[in-house]
């Protein structure tokens, strides 16, 4: 009988729901502050604010989970729909800074630099706390979510030479100053577009992602065997599902095994932003015992680099056959690729006799399960190990079904 | 058990990497440092070029602001210091650079240059010439050179002269920065033997930073290995040297050259792979792991802490 443990790790909600926040918030009061000054290098920020949402909105739709095609096509309509209001933004201020020939308007230039200045220090606090909020591991994911926030720094900051400059009495250039904020508030309009235009390719980025994650769980000797692992992307945010067979001497470890799994994917994929983890534990696969030996006969003390290989059936841990294996020193350290080599053997329990720790830590840490074994004759060596596995594994089974 | 005079605990010492004026990136140049130095100890600190040795020692000496961490001199936190403790510390505790070159104020005479900073602390030294003399016999120059100017000394007497300013302070604790990588084999002998004298002489302790694992081993009682701004092994010199417990420290000490071609045929060197990571973006878990012979899976996620092992102190899975 296969037993299940799934564990979902994904991205804090927090970081994303406060980038939405601020650039909401920084929308309706550039509206409100245009009104009150009628200078356009503040109602420039509407073009960077409007596409800032873009990105949260894709990560918050991944992050939960949600792999419905509705859902995500709800997103995109959302992404187009404010991209256009980016674009319409644009199109209104140079229609309105053209039909006015260009004349300054500005009033209460001292509101307009006093806003621009605490968006400038608001969006540089809101884009500190959203890498902190994303925290080590999703960091890729906060930069690509807080990057936004960094260009409407820039252009509060062009933004506020006009009325700086108004402030002083110099109201003609408020305008065609204006122009420059509009161009440069333009930079990551461009670079939305082209994630707009990015779900034609959805499915090289998924099948590409599959292929990391495929290779990453490849790596793992302890898994017996993965499913395809299954990927959902949003722009560039990905939800992977993914289950692995594992015998069952990993039991106690699983929080490791998902650790080894989780970390150095999401770690090296960078945009994963959500990431399922199925562990069944199989009785399907045979299970491989190393017992280092001295000679033909005997068992070796510690970690040689000849072993005897047993086969033990899954389910009630008999021994199936024994085979003589010896592993190949490449390196100065020895006892790393002997380690290594069993891995390759796949092999789930190694047996050691007077071994020292450092051996012991390392065979662990590939999550080999480690047995002290006293036997000195390889026959009685085998024979040892399956009654210590039988004792601790079939009473566990046992359990596991009442 | 001998009484600790510097404590240093989860040091950090992040340096900002700016762009466009937002800085977002660290240089994680001493990142979760702890160690503890006896009175009388001459700490050694090792590892390759760019590890984080000098700031340590500058961070130690406040020079530089920690970003995190607590250092106790003589059991008090000296960064809860205020303004006048913070005087008594610098009385107290002196570097030697790495460069004698630079660190002396060429405008400045011998005797300005010694008598500088027992002049700025106000302290109590009798006659200033008479002062200045002894300290300068004591760094094995001669009183004639009293009113010279840096330009007209060797590499091997300025640095001497950059030991009797440090003197000059009749300091407790000194942080010795590479003081002999600047000079040449024979004159490197002679200013090791006299610190090691002067060390004896006066009670000094010290911080000795090399990436000369010969020169630490022969100044050092204890040495701490340091790897990507982390020290990943502490151990007693000599034990150091006959054994290492980190992957790191053994491919270090591996790498010692022996001017014996049968042992070196017969050496096994341990080269890693690859090169060090950047200080900027470190690797999940074990720095060390891109380029460990022996890394696990564990090492990819979980950074191991310093720990206890047969008296020494490893940072690495293998000794869990």
């Amino acid at each position: 009988m296969d037993v299940d443990i799934e564990r979902r790790i994904s991205i804090s909600k927090m970081p994303i729901i406060l980038d939405v926040s601020l650039c909401i918030l920084f929308i309706v009061t550039s509206v409100f502050i245009y009104m009150r000054t009628q200078t356009y290098n503040v109602l420039a920020l509407l073009v960077p604010l409007t596409v800032a949402i873009i990105d949260p909105l894709f990560a918050t739709s991944v992050a939960i989970g949600s792999r419905s095609k509705k859902a995500l096509y709800a997103v995109y309509i959302i992404s187009i729909a404010l991209f256009i209001c980016s674009i319409a933004t644009v199109i209104y201020l140079l229609y309105s800074l053209r039909s006015v020939g260009f004349a300054s308007k500005i009033i209460n230039s001292h509101i307009a630099i006093v806003y621009l200045l605490g968006v400038i220090i608001l969006a540089y606090i809101g884009n500190i706390f959203i890498e902190k909020l994303c925290g080590d591991l999703y960091w890729r994911v906060g930069r690509i979510i807080s990057e936004d926030l960094i260009t409407v720094i820039y252009v509060s900051a062009i933004g506020l030479i006009g009325p700086s400059i108004a402030f002083f009495g110099v109201k003609k250039l408020d305008s065609y100053l204006a122009v420059l904020t509009i161009l440069v508030s333009l930079i990551p309009v461009t670079g939305k577009f082209k994630a707009l235009l990015s779900i034609r390719k959805i499915k090289e980025f998924n099948q590409n992602v599959q292929s990391g994650v495929s290779s990453w769980l490849s790596n793992i000797p302890i898994i017996k065997h993965f499913d395809r692992p299954d990927v959902w992307s949003a722009w560039l945010f990905s939800h992977v599902s993914l289950s692995v067979d594992v015998s069952r001497v990993i039991v106690g470890r699983e929080n490791d095994l998902i650790d080894v799994i989780a970390i150095p994917l999401i770690d090296t994929i960078g945009t994963l932003c959500c990431l399922d983890i199925s562990i069944r534990y199989t009785d399907s696969y045979d299970i491989f015992v190393a017992i280092p030996t001295e000679d033909e006969m005997n068992v070796g003390k510690g970690l040689t680099n000849k072993f005897v290989i047993a086969k033990l059936d899954p389910i009630d841990f008999s021994l199936k056959e024994k085979e003589k294996k010896t592993i190949e020193i490449v390196s100065e350290l020895a006892d790393s690729d002997i380690i290594k080599g069993l891995v390759k053997y796949s092999v789930d329990v190694l047996c050691l006799r007077d071994s020292e720790e450092r051996i012991r830590n390392l065979a662990n840490g590939w999550m080999m399960k480690v047995v002290n074994i006293k036997s000195q004759k390889i026959d009685d060596a085998i024979n040892e190990v399956i009654d210590i596995l039988r004792k601790e594994y079939v009473k566990e089974k046992a359990d596991i079904l009442k | 058990m001998e009484k600790v005079l510097l404590e240093v605990k989860n040091l950090k010492k992040y340096f900002p990497v700016r762009r466009f004026l937002l800085s977002k990136d660290y240089v994680k140049a001493v990142d979760n440092v702890s160690f503890e130095i006896y009175r009388g100890e001459v700490f050694g600190v090792v590892g390759e070029s760019g590890c984080g040795k000098t700031t340590l020692g500058r961070t130690i000496l406040l020079l530089t602001k920690p970003t995190a961490g607590e250092i106790y001199y003589d059991g008090e936190n000296i960064l809860k210091y205020d303004r006048e403790k913070l005087r008594e510390f610098r009385l107290k505790a002196q570097m030697i650079f790495q460069d004698p070159y630079s660190s002396l104020n060429p405008r400045y005479t011998i005797f300005d240059i010694i008598i500088e900073g027992a002049r700025y602390h106000g302290l109590d030294i009798g006659d200033p010439e008479e002062f200045v003399i002894s300290l300068l016999k004591k760094v094995g120059l001669k009183e004639e050179h009293l009113y010279r100017y840096p330009h007209e000394f060797s590499g091997g007497q300025k640095q001497r002269i950059a030991i009797a300013r440090a003197l000059s302070m009749n300091p407790e604790f000194i942080v010795f920065d590479e003081p002999t990588s600047a000079l040449d084999v024979s004159v490197q002998a002679s200013i090791l033997n006299m610190l090691k004298d002067l060390q004896k002489e006066l009670g000094l302790t010290g911080l000795f930073i090399s990436h000369d694992l010969a020169v630490v081993k022969y100044m050092s009682q204890r040495i701490g290995v340091m790897y990507v701004g982390r020290i990943v092994e502490i151990g007693g010199s000599s034990d150091l040297f006959k054994v290492q417990l980190h992957p790191y420290t053994k491919a270090l000490f591996s790498a010692i050259p022996i001017p014996d071609p049968k042992i070196t045929r017969s050496k096994k060197k341990l080269i890693l792979k690859g090169e060090p990571p950047s200080p900027i973006h470190l690797p999940k878990g074990c720095r060390f792991y891109p380029r460990c012979p022996y890394a696990m899976p564990i090492c990819r996620y979980k950074d191991p802490p310093l720990l206890d092992v047969e008296g020494r102190k490893v940072a690495c899975w293998l000794y869990r």
